[in-house]
């Protein structure tokens, strides 16, 4: 049994060893065999004793891995190192952001009807949660320009981007 | 434009129906064109409350038109002065905590014409619109307009409008379990009447001058085909504009796309990493802003919008490049 396997389908790869692990069954159709038994190994567990459970979701993984983006992009154009100085200073001296997470619940009202399934999360959802980075500042007041939102609402909709970011930094993870 | 591109997808379906009726379901669509048009036109000057996730802040805004100029000034009461100017569509966020000045112009004499060329049947497709009841906020009577999605790849909105004027008094942005995600409403609003002067005129701006200004705007930038494109994407949400912008210190372009269901709208910024730059794949949550960002061959994809956290992540992971 391959324990990459197990771990990602519990959930327990970064993003990193995740993609490698996919790359690895992509190329081992062994793998992909595998990673269906553990699911049914994982649904006989669940079911108890006596049920008898079929599944094979290689199909499902394969279609997957067919929908995985392809990788062709330009070579990200070489800046000379001394630009980045002034910059890296810059960027320590600027106060951030705090995190946001807990939803604020005020008015609780039935719940709707919704005439689609909720979205399921990608496969490859292991991004690591960070305070809003002051770097993405700039791209929101750059977003802020083409959304809707600002017809409706003038200025008031710019007020997302000069909102106050705690004293504790946020900066993306290195 | 932006705002008559919006204008027109929420009032053309309305022509014939001069007199909406209380069942009609023009109606409240009839009331979204109303507050786009109340936004740019009224003097109005009031104190709103903002509130995003778990924090709070309070802020004055002060809006008037006045000799074809459109004039409009907010400044966050609670903690540093933050202020944002505009002045018909450029506008200035003054930030004194980082001594920085963002100057950004919104998008004008390009159009959404995907959204337009479908009219209000796009919003339609995607949102259950409906007028509520007649509520008072900050002392004004308003009418209720709602906007629930129609599935979970978007927030749902509820927007109380002045029943005169149109002005948005309040507006919210629901989950699809209904909690609120964000909130902005007005405490106290003058509507109409002379707007003081001093209201409208920045205050850091005479501080400004050895802040670090950043130019956002589009000029500079241009439409192209850049070659990135989304694969595989999110029902309802159709690309708006495809740019170049220099929205980066070190000059290196960064490619800007746009996707929008008519409402909402997602931006995926796409460049090389810099120094503050990371690899691994990130997200973060405001309010109702989501971001997401991941590596694809040597570049960060960075997607944001006032999207749910599963909807920026779907648009990362359906970004992919051909050559153009």
């Amino acid at each position: 049994m391959d324990e990459q396997i197990s771990m990602l389908m519990d959930g327990e790869l970064d993003a990193a060893a995740a993609r490698s692990c996919l790359d690895r069954m992509r190329k081992n159709r062994n793998l992909g065999e595998e990673w269906a038994l553990f699911h049914l190994i994982g649904d006989q567990l669940r079911a108890g004793s006596g049920a008898t459970v079929a599944i094979d979701c290689s199909r499902r993984v394969a279609g997957r891995l067919a929908a995985e983006p392809a990788t062709f992009v330009p070579r990200p154009a070489v800046v000379p190192a001394r630009i980045w100085r002034p910059v890296s200073a810059a960027a320590s001296i600027l106060g951030v952001a705090i995190v946001v997470w807990a939803a604020l619940s005020l008015e609780p009202r039935p719940q709707p009807e919704f005439s689609a399934s909720a979205p399921r999360l990608p496969l490859l959802a292991q991004a690591e949660n960070v305070p809003m980075p002051d770097a993405s500042r700039d791209y929101l007041v750059a977003h802020q320009g083409v959304s809707p939102s600002g017809v409706l609402q003038g200025v008031g909709a710019y007020v997302r981007t000069v909102s106050e970011r705690g004293a504790e930094g946020g900066m993306p993870p290195r | 434009m932006i705002r008559h591109a919006v204008r027109l997808l929420l009032f053309a379906p309305c022509l014939a129906l001069a007199q909406p009726s209380a069942q009609s379901p023009a109606e409240p669509l009839v009331w979204l064109n109303r507050m786009a048009e109340a936004a740019q036109t009224l003097d109005y000057s009031g104190t709103f409350v903002f509130q995003s996730g778990t924090r709070s802040e309070t802020s004055r805004v002060a809006h008037a038109f006045e000799g074809g100029r459109e004039i409009e000034r907010l400044e966050v009461l609670d903690g540093t002065p933050r202020e944002i100017v505009r002045e018909n569509d450029e506008v200035r966020c003054y930030l004194p905590d980082v001594k920085r000045v963002l100057v950004e112009k919104r998008v004008r004499g390009r159009s959404f014409p995907a959204l337009v060329a479908s009219g209000a049947q796009a919003l339609a497709a995607h949102y259950a619109v409906r007028t509520g009841g007649v509520e008072r906020v900050a002392g004004h009577e308003a009418q209720l307009v709602v906007l629930d999605a129609k599935d979970a790849w978007r927030y749902s909105h509820r927007l109380w409008a002045e029943v005169r004027s149109g002005l948005i008094l309040k507006a919210q942005i629901l989950d699809d379990r209904q909690r609120l995600v964000e909130q902005f409403t007005f405490t106290q609003l003058a509507i109409g009447g002379a707007v003081d002067r001093s209201e409208l005129q920045s205050r850091q701006q005479a501080l400004a001058g050895e802040w670090q200004t950043e130019d956002l705007s589009i000029a500079g930038g241009a439409e192209v085909a850049s070659g990135w494109r989304l694969r595989d994407g999110v029902p309802g949400f159709a690309k708006t504009h495809e740019m170049r912008r220099l929205l980066r210190k070190d000059g290196v372009p960064v490619t800007h796309l746009v996707f929008s269901d008519g409402l909402a709208a997602v931006s995926v910024f796409i460049a090389p990493p810099d120094a503050e730059s990371s690899r691994k794949p990130w997200s973060s949550a405001q309010g109702a802003i989501n971001v997401h960002t991941r590596m694809l061959a040597g570049h960060v994809v960075t997607v944001l919008g006032e999207v749910p956290p599963a909807t920026a992540m779907k648009i990362a992971n359906g970004i992919e490049y051909r050559k153009p």
